[in-house]
Parts: C-alpha cells; structure tokens; sequence
C-alpha cells in the first residue's frame, strides 16, 4: 500500500512516518504498542507530539479507502491543534478525491464543523446540513448533521 | 516493490523532529514483510 507513488507523497510530505515492526521491532512494538494501545496488524495512527492520538486506522484497507483515511487523519490532526481554517480545504480534499469512501461523509460534517469554528458563522452548519440531503443522505454522519436543518 | 515511504525506525528521534517541524507522526505497526 505504501508502495503507492501517491500514497508515498502525501505521507512523506505531511507526516514524519514511523515504522515498528512486530518481529524485527519486537521490543519497540511492544513499547510503543502498550502506549497507544495497539494490539493488532496493520495499525497506523497518526499522532501529534508528544503523543496524542488523532486518528486511527485499524485493519486492510483498499488503496482509496486507505489514502483517504490517511487524508480525513491529516485533517482531523488540524483540526484538533485548532488550526481550523487549514482544517476546512483538508476534509474538503478528502470529497474531492475519495468521493466514494467512508471518509468522504465525515469528512463533509467536520467540513461544515471547521468552517463554523474558523468563522463562528452558524450558517455554516445549516450549509452542511443541505450538502447531506445532495449527498451522503444515508450516512451516519447525515444523522449527526440533521439537527443543523 | 518500490518503497517510497522515507520510515525512521527510532520513534523518539521522529517525535523531536515532528515538534520541531510542527508536523504529527504516522505509526505504522506493522507485520509484513520488510
């Protein structure tokens, strides 16, 4: 999956990526494993310093459904650092280039959420409310947006 | 296969390096083959 040329890019221009291994690293793998509580392979988590969690990917993913797991994790990263006007275009580029995946909803509801937090202009949430009854009507994240109508 | 991911193997080096870029960290833990 990382072998990906466009996965290779977005990692290594966005995060600082650690690799521990299970057997190779066994002594890291558990350290590091008891930290974040990972328990199984493949994990990956993206973490900001020292050592907060921001997302996590837990199992296979196909190679869209992986990137864009790894987009909407970059976002979320912004987003919980309160940096919401970068936070806003990141969940925007996950719908543009992952449409069709899980991530493509959620990231389309913390759209909506950043730029409210960025502008504090409530008309942000009434917007994201009408972009799930065009799209992504049946997801749980249209749920969680629906009190915004 | 090509491996386009510049992995560090040292967490505690990459976490210094991700403050000081302002950047997060991917883990990757991970049984495959290396």
């Amino acid at each position: 999956m990382y072998s990906d040329p466009q996965i290779g890019e977005f990692v290594n221009s966005r995060f600082i990526p650690v690799r521990v291994h299970a057997k190779d690293d066994a002594a890291e793998f558990h350290r590091l494993g008891g930290m974040f509580d990972a328990q199984w392979t493949p994990t990956t988590l993206i973490v900001d310093p020292p050592s907060t969690e921001r997302h996590r990917i837990e199992g296979f993913l196909p190679k869209d459904d992986f990137a864009s797991q790894l987009a909407l994790g970059f976002a979320k990263a912004a987003f919980a650092r309160g940096a919401f006007k970068e936070a806003e275009p990141a969940f925007e580029a996950v719908i543009q280039h992952y449409p069709d995946t899980d991530a493509a909803p959620e990231a389309q509801y913390w759209s909506g959420v950043s730029r409210y937090k960025a502008t504090g202009d409530a008309q942000a949430l009434g917007h994201t409310y009408q972009r799930f009854q065009d799209r992504y009507s049946d997801s749980t994240w249209a749920k969680k947006a629906s009190v915004w109508g | 296969m090509a491996e386009t991911i510049h992995w560090s193997h040292d967490f505690d080096s990459a976490m210094k390096r991700a403050g000081a870029e302002g950047k997060a960290i991917l883990v990757d833990f991970s049984a495959a083959p290396m």
